[in-house]
């Protein structure tokens, strides 16, 4: 009997807690209203993220995963006829060993493609910022973020080390290209008495995953920049090779479309 | 009345069992009191817990606390479950797969990138430095890898050149995982300050017992080149970056070079390397009367690993670049 006395306390008292428990949150609810555009985002963003993996997250919850690169939607905010998503990309890349100290490591994945699609249900593209921690679609004036039911990753690129190799004749007016678009063009050769100065211009093409930066394989050419853009290859003394082979050093970037989904709001 | 009975009225009910077996209130509010801890312990705990876990970004707390409530299993996970989709585990910290395929002229590229799992740091986790590839064609028969490149700037991926195109139905299959053993060491040799100056023949820094270096080369005076051999082992494998230093007569740092690679690194027995003088002018190399060479090297330590991955469907694949 008093084991029941005592077992019924203890029910009681949880019962009471969690009323009391639950009677704090209602009232602390009913506080926010207060300043309806946080409360309103704060409920539904709780109630309609719930995400579907069954891992543990590689960096912290609500993650998206695309290769060695971590999403992670950090705001998401509407005004003056544009909701911006900020957004922050972690690296899944090991890190740790000699030759990386010297060097802030780069994303192997970054993403490239984005759509937002309206509690209305109307698709709008995104257009990402240049610095690769926002992406803004373009929305009616007036609309909040309320305005917003799904953020997706749609597409993204690889960097993948590649090293195409061209050859460029070392005369003026030859030209080179690689198969991104990056066309190097040799526009003078000056011959000094102890070095050989060649003057090349690079034309990129409009698009930044196309955009190659080379490099000469043989060690006797030095590279310095150009005034006005290009760069210079100069050779020191005799032995001048007759053509610069040139390596592609920056990655190649390869395109996925896939879709992802990075955050989710309004009704689910 | 008695003292006895008088003692009994001033007592509490509470004090003394009562023989008659009555109600004792005192368990029942015992019981509510302890119950309300309980409660409010269990509620805090929960809370804390999902605070802690969802405090490793700038997310909106609301988003965090819903989503570890809902991704946190239990039970434990199978390692595979903790790295990101498609890939499988190479080492305890690390998984491998390969993200894309292109034609490189007549042969092939396959470029795979390397993750850490759930729970790893990636700034603690050692890279691996490569791996034993092969293409294993639809009758089984296998071509071995023509090279490895690695990205010094993007340590997550490298890749793997084969000499003959893909077929579709082809495998992409590992036998062997290189991890990276680190080596940094430096030997010092007599300099003379000769325009240019070449390193004395032979110049061997001994990596390992088993392992040696053979640098050679020569210096201007702003710049230099090197070339280095990795001799005693067969099939051994690494990168490398080589400094050097000059010193005076009382062992002073006068200036030294830097090595320059560029970005991409081939994963070789042997490789080439620039080196800039690193002082600004008019410091030059004056005075200097010893040489230190430095060695900052991954060499390959092969251990057996099977994986095995279908090439068919991946991005950039195999028609060539996109």
């Amino acid at each position: 009997l008093d084991a029941r006395r005592l077992l019924i306390g203890i029910g009681g008292g949880a019962l009471i807690a969690i009323a009391l428990f639950v009677g704090v949150g209602v009232i602390a609810d009913g506080d926010t209203d207060a300043t309806p555009e946080a409360t309103t985002s704060t409920a539904v963003t709780a109630l309609a993220t719930p995400p579907v993996t069954t891992s543990p997250p590689l960096v912290s919850a609500g993650e998206v995963v695309f290769e060695t690169t971590a999403l992670l939607v950090t705001a998401v905010s509407a005004d003056d006829g544009e909701v911006r998503v900020e957004y922050e990309l972690v690296s899944l890349a090991p890190l740790s060993g000699i030759g990386q100290d010297d060097e802030e490591p780069q994303l192997v994945a970054l993403p490239e493609q984005w759509e937002l699609t309206t509690t209305d249900g109307e698709l709008v593209v995104g257009n990402v910022d240049a610095d690769d921690t926002m992406v803004r679609f373009a929305v009616p004036a007036d609309a909040t973020r309320q305005i917003v039911d799904t953020v997706r990753v749609v597409g993204w690129r690889i960097g993948v080390p590649a090293g195409e190799q061209v050859t460029l004749p070392m005369v003026s007016g030859a030209t080179v290209s690689f198969a991104g678009g990056t066309t190097y063009l040799v526009d003078t050769v000056i011959e000094q008495s102890t070095s050989t100065i060649v003057q090349v211009d690079v034309d990129d093409p409009d698009s930044r995953w196309d955009e190659v930066f080379a490099a000469p394989t043989d060690p006797g050419w030095r590279v310095t920049g150009r005034q006005f853009g290009g760069l210079q290859f100069i050779w020191e003394g005799p032995g001048v090779p007759s053509e610069i082979a040139l390596i592609q050093e920056s990655p190649s970037w390869v395109a996925v479309t896939s879709e992802l989904t990075a955050w989710r709001g309004g009704s689910s | 009345m008695s003292g006895a009975d008088f003692e009994s009225l001033l007592k509490s009910p509470l004090e003394a069992p009562r023989a008659d077996g009555g109600t004792r209130w005192y368990l029942l509010g015992g019981g509510l009191g302890f119950g309300v801890v309980l409660a409010l312990l269990a509620i805090l705990a929960s809370g804390s817990s999902s605070e802690s876990a969802g405090s490793r970004s700038d997310m909106a707390p609301a988003v965090s606390a819903t989503s570890v409530a809902t991704t946190v299993p239990d039970e434990p996970v199978e390692f595979v479950a903790l790295l990101p989709d498609g890939y499988l585990p190479l080492t305890d910290d690390v998984g491998v797969k390969p993200v894309a395929a292109m034609a490189e002229g007549d042969g092939l590229l396959v470029s795979v990138a390397v993750a850490v799992r759930s729970g790893g740091d990636p700034a603690e986790v050692g890279r691996p430095l490569g791996a034993t590839w092969l293409l294993e064609r639809k009758d089984g028969s296998r071509m071995d890898a023509s090279g490895l490149v690695a990205d010094r700037v993007r340590p997550g991926i490298y890749s793997v050149q084969f000499p003959d195109s893909a077929q579709p139905g082809d495998a992409l299959v590992m036998t062997e995982r290189w991890d990276a053993v680190d080596i940094l060491q430096e030997v010092t040799v007599p300099y003379t300050n000769d325009a240019p100056y070449r390193f004395p023949v032979p110049l061997t820094l001994q990596l390992t017992e088993d392992v040696a270096m053979l640098i050679e080369g020569q210096l201007g005076r702003f710049m230099g080149e090197l070339s280095w051999l990795l001799e005693g082992s067969d099939g051994l494998l690494g990168i490398a970056s080589v400094d050097v230093v000059l010193l005076d007569e009382a062992g002073e740092e006068i200036g030294g070079y830097g090595s320059d690679h560029g970005n991409l690194n081939p994963i070789d027995a042997s490789d080439a390397l620039q080196l800039f003088w690193l002082p600004d002018f008019p410091v030059d190399q004056t005075g200097a009367v010893e040489m230190l060479v430095r060695v900052r090297a991954q060499l390959s330590s092969r251990t057996v690993h099977d994986l095995r991955f279908e090439l068919d469907g991946l991005p950039g694949s195999l028609g060539g670049r996109e």
